[in-house]
């Protein structure tokens, strides 16, 4: 019935083409159920006029057998054609086989398996099933029909009609789309719609073609293609209900489906057959031209060929066919590309040429770029200067008479004539050279004689060298100490330590305070009998080392006759040590501007020997009198040394330790001031930090400064531990008393523990116990302010120089006071009751809390509970344990944080750095710097007159950009870039040319 | 034994003259000028603060014209002469060293949209560089009027020399760089010329948008940029007669510029408060966006340095941006009475800005608003550098940053960049709060490839 449809449609149009195609929705996105819906939609309103003969044509399908399957997958092709409109060869086979397809196309239940057994022949081999299709869009436009009437949605089916009719294709798959969602509810309506298959759809078809569609692409054919197989599945969809016993199997199948078509575009098969269908009216033309030979034509062209043949045999035909083959043979010439595509040819061009030429801009501009200034000046060239006028002046003829005349004045001497003359003889000025050359030789070699005996020096000389150095030493030294009262400041701090140093290997003598307690002390422990003997030992030493000191200068005494400064500083060592000869030693004896027969007879009267010399004979030769003096010299020395009692000036010294024994001379380490100033000088005020970086930075300061304590603090620990194993605590951490107000304890908390032992390591400690010492409120503050500028000076510097300085710091060489077990015990007594170090820690953690403020339960009594008498409501107790606990993590992630997390005895006031340096701090790397030391470098320069030569302070303040006034500045030029070209390349060469001289040698 | 003593040769030390400095001898030892850093930085920030005390921009104003100024140009060689255009129709040929006007042309009826110096002749020749002034006007014609050397100036009652009349009112006129060359534009339409020629060589077009300016490159002198009102820039070369290729922004450009010292930078002043520069090798995204203004931006004009832009706005500020380094404008000028600038330009010696405005006045500025104008001395130079230096410097601390950026604008601009503010905060704000609760991450619009739409080529 349907075939029936199709071929007289057919008929009727022949050579249209199918309209369907473009009524159908061009969905591309491979949902069946849209597309079914859709085509269906666009079939309705001629379905709804159809619907009677759908159904009586319905029972005719039901008579279907199996046998007639196959011929239904026979024509399943053919039909599909028929079907989308196409007018095609299969046209015969449709009018051999009409009844066939009647009966194949209403199939029900029973060619259901069949059919999607064809259905899978059409996915996976492209043969579609046209019947199906028609008879599921009849059924899917019934249900449509039904479901409108339902919902009363005709008047969008009517405008989707319309928008169909109007071949608008775009319009027609929006609508597709549009009615995704009334799909499933159709779904539901299959039952009403089983009957109402009929074939008006191919009606429709041909209605569709009777309309004004004439042409199909093939785009849409595909589409078709398709939609119908989605129209199909939907069909099985149906059958599948009514049928039960299919279900399962029709679903797998129709997973199956979905999946291949997600999977697989439409095949290209497709157009194949499309292809097919124009095929039969290729060679309709207008003026019935045919194209001839078939063999060349594969595309069925009109050639000259064909057009000569229609010509007539005549006269005047005869040479025009000559002339046309001729142009037979050439390619035909192509069609002329649109407008807007030469256009765009042409601006591909352009631009690329336009590229080409502005990249190579690209080195020049980048240069100029980076350069570090530009100078803009006009290079005018003035006719009327003074250059041009003394260029007319050159040429003119009063030169060249002035010269003449002082030629033959002879005023003027021909330099040219000189040389000539000597270039005639070249003997003589090959003698004059080596003369020369002789000569130069001499002078060389007596330089460097010269220079070899400048070299050599007496021992004296040295000696004379090295005490004047001494000398203008001190005497600088003095000055400074006059000038720089903290330099005078640390010169008395060393001879301080000096001295204590001196009086600390005192030890050997059994008077002092300490031996007579414990010589006193009932018996020595093993302990203290060491220390004793440790005693015993030094003074041995240091006796042997004093005698060895005295003899040498004794001997220098002798030696330096002739040098004064040593000299006079022998005689003070000698007044110094020796008192009681100072009458004696009040005249020089050996000072030369005495005769030698004055001297001899003082040196006599020294002895106590009459100064009576022999004015006459051999004694009173002058030789002889030299061995006299000698030998006097050798008596008097004799003499000093007994003289020299050890014992003596031991006892002296000893006296004036006595005295001072009272006093607790403490040495106080200060600074040097060269260091000092290396520290003010690299100290930057100025630094980037981004926040992190600035804690970060301190941090790394101050730790690292915490660190090399704790370190060595341990390391002493170690020693210590090993030198005393029996001790058990050789710790003692002194902190202040708590009486001080809490401001100054902030400012103190900047001082920490002592460890007793470290002492002589540790300066700050030292001062702590010199606190704990002395007891005086004042001097600690001022040492806590000391401490404190000394923190400032190491956050404020940078890392590196930081560490410099607190090695030296370190090395810097101080001592222990607490010297003997007895005093550590001593102090340990004394603060043992004091527990210092947890009211130090609580301050701490206290100062940790003021930072974080608490948090305040928020619960009340009766909200979100009950409360009243008799209710047990915890929930505010867990609520605060809950936030206390959370405080705590917050506390201590705080205190990590922090500086002094590391080391416990410390506090560090991080606020108030922060208040200090933030003005000069930067939150964020500026724009332009990939690191903080990139940066960093820019501020190390100074730029100022004050720290730079001249010459480097105008290069380093050159402006970026100069503009000389009055200056025109055109912009770039071609030849700028030409010659910037140019300057690139004979670099290159040159460079080349090096290699290729290097490679040659 | 060795005696030092400072030993001075009388040649030296003597002055030939009273005026000569005495030579200063100076001992560089660092350790007799420690804290070398901390002095520094107080100078930079006395500068700084002195620059601000100094800033006085405003050098004068031209005042003649009887409507609103539209157009200027700079002379091709005279540092002192510029002219300028009005919206009546009037020319006006400035003296600038002496502030005065040179002559008055009653060029055009109605607008006169493009005014451009040239020499007289279509053969470039040095000696009659830029006696020619070529106007086009929306009369639908472009007038050639000859000027008199050396002054340049121009008899009111002399007619024009020449006189090509266009199909279409003419929107703006740029001439070639040393060459007989112009180009104008009117409608849809770029067209080249010839001054010897009354009918143009080529016309260009494409799309359909009115071309409102154009510019040549002052470099490659054939590439040749138009701004067009559907909010694309286009690109000719005008030796292969065609377009190269066209850029769509977000909003229309009012004025371009090129950078006369790199040949394939442009600014684009844009609609969008925002000036825009540009690589045109590469349109995909700006090369950099300079966003301070609270209207539109009408034109913009480089420096001849190629390190400075000038642009005049809608929100009757003038603010010059530094061309790399910042995005930030470096200066924001404006006056109680300066109303909408429609035209600003550079000096040729980029030390003076001109700016044309809506109220009748050209104003003349200081491109570097603490200079000091006038002879300075060896020394002064010097210090002066020294100082800029030191501001260099020290210019990212806080201090110092805050002193040098900070600028009182009037309560209206302040206002609206409050406003703009914090619709900007507020669209950040939303991205982030989307991103937070949809779990991805927040996705902040490049500012510098957003503002192209596409790029046709």
């Amino acid at each position: 019935m349907k075939n029936d449809r199709d071929n007289s449609n057919v008929k009727k149009n022949n050579v249209k083409s199918s309209p369907t195609i473009k009524k159908t929705p061009t969905t591309s996105n491979n949902k069946k159920n849209n597309v079914g819906v859709a085509t269906k939609d666009n079939k309705r309103p001629f379905k709804s006029n159809n619907n009677n003969k759908n159904r009586k044509n319905y029972k005719k399908h039901d008579d279907i057998d199996d046998k007639e399957m196959e011929n239904e997958k026979k024509f399943r092709y053919l039909n599909q054609d028929a079907y989308d409109g196409k007018i095609s060869p299969f046209d015969k086979d449709g009018y051999k086989l009409p009844k066939n397809f009647e009966d194949e196309e209403i199939d029900e239940d029973d060619a259901f398996n069949a059919e999607d057994e064809e259905e899978y022949s059409y996915y996976f081999n492209k043969n579609n099933k046209n019947t199906h299709k028609a008879s599921n869009q009849k059924k899917k436009s019934n249900k449509k029909d039904d479901y409108d009437d339902f919902e009363g949605q005709e008047d969008d089916d009517e405008y989707m009609d319309i928008s169909e009719l109007l071949d608008d294709d775009k319009s027609s798959i929006s609508h597709s789309t549009q009615y995704d969602d009334d799909e499933e509810e159709e779904v539901d309506d299959i039952e009403y719609e089983q009957d109402d298959e009929d074939e008006d759809d191919i009606q429709m078809d041909g209605d569709g073609d009777d309309d004004d569609q004439e042409e199909e692409e093939k785009e849409d054919d595909n589409d078709i293609f398709k939609e119908e197989s989605f129209d199909e599945d939907e069909d099985d969809d149906d059958e599948s209900e009514s049928d039960e016993e299919n279900d399962s199997k029709a679903r797998d199948q129709l997973l199956s489906i979905i999946k291949g078509l997600e999977k697989k575009p439409i095949n290209k098969q497709n157009n194949k057959k499309l292809e097919d269908v124009t095929e039969l009216f290729g060679n309709e033309s207008q003026y019935n031209i045919q194209p001839t030979s078939q063999q060349d034509n594969m595309d069925n062209l009109i050639d000259i060929d064909d057009l000569l043949n229609i010509m007539p045999e005549g006269d005047g035909f005869d040479l025009l066919k000559d002339q046309l083959k001729g142009i037979k043979d050439k390619p035909s010439i192509s069609t002329p590309m649109t407008k807007s595509e030469s256009s765009q040819i042409q601006r591909k061009i352009t631009l690329e040429q336009v590229n080409k030429i502005l990249t190579q801009w690209a080195p020049y501009i980048k240069q100029q770029r980076e350069q570090p200034s530009m100078l803009f000046e006009n290079r005018v060239k003035l006719n009327n200067s003074t250059a041009r006028i003394s260029d007319n002046f050159s040429g003119g003829s009063l030169n060249d008479e002035i010269q003449k005349s002082l030629e033959d004045s002879g005023a003027f001497i021909d330099s040219q004539k000189d040389e000539s003359g000597t270039a005639n003889n070249a003997l003589e000025d090959k003698l004059r050279l080596r003369e020369i050359i002789k000569l130069r030789n001499l002078m060389y070699y007596k330089e460097q004689r010269d220079k070899r005996k400048k070299k050599i020096k007496s021992k004296k000389y040295h000696k004379i060298l090295k005490k004047q150095k001494e000398k203008d030493l001190k005497k600088k030294e003095d000055e400074l100490m006059a000038l720089d009262p903290e330099y005078a400041k640390h010169k008395q701090a060393m001879a301080e330590e000096q001295r204590i140093r001196e009086r600390m290997t005192l030890r050997h003598k059994n008077q002092s305070k300490f031996m007579k307690n414990v010589m006193k002390g009932s018996g020595m422990n093993t302990e203290q009998r060491q220390s004793i003997s440790e005693q015993n030992v030094i003074a041995n030493e240091l006796l042997i080392k004093r005698m060895n000191e005295f003899k040498k200068q004794n001997g220098d005494e002798s030696s330096s006759d002739d040098s004064d400064s040593s000299e006079t500083e022998s005689t003070k060592n000698v007044d110094n040590r020796t008192p009681m000869n100072e009458d004696l030693l009040d005249i020089d004896v050996n000072d030369r501007s005495l005769s030698d027969q004055d001297r001899i007879k003082l040196k006599l009267s020294k002895l106590g020997k009459t100064p009576n010399l022999p004015d006459k004979g051999i004694n009173a030769m002058k030789f002889m009198q030299k061995s006299l003096e000698k030998d006097l010299d050798r008596q008097l020395k004799e003499r000093e040394g007994q003289s020299d009692d050890f014992d003596q000036l031991e006892k002296a010294q000893q006296e004036k330790d006595q005295q001072e024994k009272n006093k607790i001379q403490i040495h106080r380490p200060i600074k040097q001031l060269s260091k000092n100033q290396n520290i003010s000088k690299t100290s930057t005020p100025i630094s980037v930090q981004t926040p992190n970086d600035f804690d970060s930075n301190i941090n790394n300061i101050s730790k690292k400064a915490q660190k090399k304590q704790v370190e060595e603090v341990e390391e002493d620990q170690e020693e210590q531990e090993n030198e005393d194993v029996e001790e058990d605590n050789p710790w003692i951490e002194v902190k202040k008393n708590k009486k001080t107000s809490k401001k100054e304890k902030r400012k103190q908390s900047n001082q920490f523990l002592i460890s007793m032992n470290n002492i002589d390591k540790l300066n700050q400690h030292q001062k702590e116990i010199q606190e704990i010492v002395n007891g005086d409120g004042k001097q600690k503050q001022q040492q806590s302010e000391k401490v404190k500028r000394k923190f400032e000076e190491t956050t404020t510097g940078n890392d590196n120089e930081d560490d410099g300085s607190a090695k030296k710091k370190n090395k810097f060489h101080s001592m222990s006071l607490i010297t003997s077990d007895r005093q550590k015990q001593l102090l340990l007594d004394a603060f043992a009751k004091d527990n210092i170090e947890e009211e130090f820690t609580e301050e701490k953690h206290h100062e940790l809390e003021e930072e974080l403020p608490e948090e305040q339960a928020k619960f009340i009594p009766g909200w979100g509970s009950w409360a009243g008498e008799g209710i047990n409501d915890n929930r505010q107790q867990n609520e605060i344990k809950r936030l206390n606990q959370k405080r705590q993590i917050k506390l201590k992630e705080m205190a990590k944080k922090r500086q002094d997390y590391e080391n416990s005895r410390v506090i560090i006031n991080e606020s108030s750095q922060k208040e200090a340096i933030g003005k000069y701090v930067l939150n964020n790397l500026p724009h332009n710097f990939n690191s903080k030391e990139q940066y960093e470098s820019t501020l190390s320069i100074a730029h100022g007159r004050d720290f730079n030569t001249r010459m480097a302070f105008e290069q380093l303040v050159q402006p970026k950009v100069t503009v000389r006034t009055g200056t025109y500045i055109q912009p770039l030029t071609q030849k700028d870039k030409n010659q910037f070209i140019q300057k690139k390349k004979d670099e290159k060469q040159a460079k080349l040319k090096k290699l290729n001289d290097l490679k040659n040698k | 034994m060795k005696i030092k003593v400072i030993s001075r040769s009388e040649e030296d030390e003597t002055r030939q003259s009273t005026s000569e400095l005495r030579k200063l001898h100076r001992n560089l030892d660092p350790n007799l000028h420690p804290l070398e850093r901390p002095r520094e930085y107080v100078r930079a920030l006395n500068t700084t603060k002195l620059d601000r005390v100094f800033a006085k921009p405003f050098v004068g104003s031209l005042s003649g014209h009887t409507d609103g100024i539209f157009s200027l140009t700079r002379h091709t060689s005279q540092l002192n002469c510029v002219a300028s255009g009005s919206c009546d129709g009037v020319i006006k040929i400035w003296n600038l060293s002496e502030m005065n006007e040179r002559s008055t042309i009653q060029a055009h009826d109605g607008f006169v949209r493009g005014l451009v110096f040239a020499n007289y002749s279509s053969t470039y020749s040095p000696t009659e560089d830029g006696n020619l002034l070529i106007s086009c006007g929306e009369d639908k014609t472009i007038k050639f009027w000859k000027l008199q050397t050396p002054e340049y100036t121009h008899d009111s009652d002399a007619l024009p020399v020449q006189i090509y009349n266009g199909k279409n009112a003419f929107t703006s006129i740029d001439h070639q760089r040393n060459s007989g060359i112009f180009a104008t534009s009117s409608s849809q339409y770029v067209e080249i010329w010839n001054q010897s020629r009354s009918t143009p060589l080529q016309t260009l077009s494409w799309g359909y948008g009115s071309v409102s300016k154009i510019k040549f490159n002052p470099i490659e002198i054939n590439l040749l940029a138009s701004c067009t009102s559907d909010r694309a820039v286009i690109f000719y070369d005008i030796r292969e007669n065609s377009p190269s290729q066209k850029l769509t922004t977000l909003m229309r450009s009012n004025s371009i510029a090129w950078n006369p010292m790199e040949s394939y930078t442009l600014a684009l002043a844009n609609e969008d408060e925002n000036l825009y520069q540009y690589d045109i090798r590469n349109l995909s995204k700006a090369y950099s966006v300079h966003r301070d203004h609270v209207g539109a931006i009408l034109d913009v004009d480089y420096s001849p340095t190629g390190k400075d832009m000038v642009t005049g706005s809608y929100d009757k500020t003038i603010r010059i941006f530094p061309t790399s380094e910042r995005y930030n404008s470096r200066e924001v000028y404006h006056t109680n009475r300066m109303q909408r600038i429609f035209t600003v330009m550079f000096t040729a010696d980029s030390r003076f800005i001109l700016s044309g405005s809506d109220d009748m006045n050209i104003r003349l500025w200081k491109s570097n608003a603490s200079e000091k104008l006038g002879i300075q001395s060896h020394r002064q130079k010097e210090k002066t550098n020294y100082q800029e230096k030191l501001k260099e410097k020290f210019k990212e601390i806080p201090e110092i940053k805050t002193i040098t950026n900070h600028r009182r604008v009037s309560k209206d601009i302040y206002k609206k960049r409050f406003i703009k503010n914090e619709m900007f905060k507020a669209k950040n704000r939303k991205i982030n709060n989307v991103a937070k609760n949809t779990g991805k991450v927040p996705k902040t619009p490049n500012s510098l490839s957003s503002h192209t739409v596409v790029v046709d080529k």
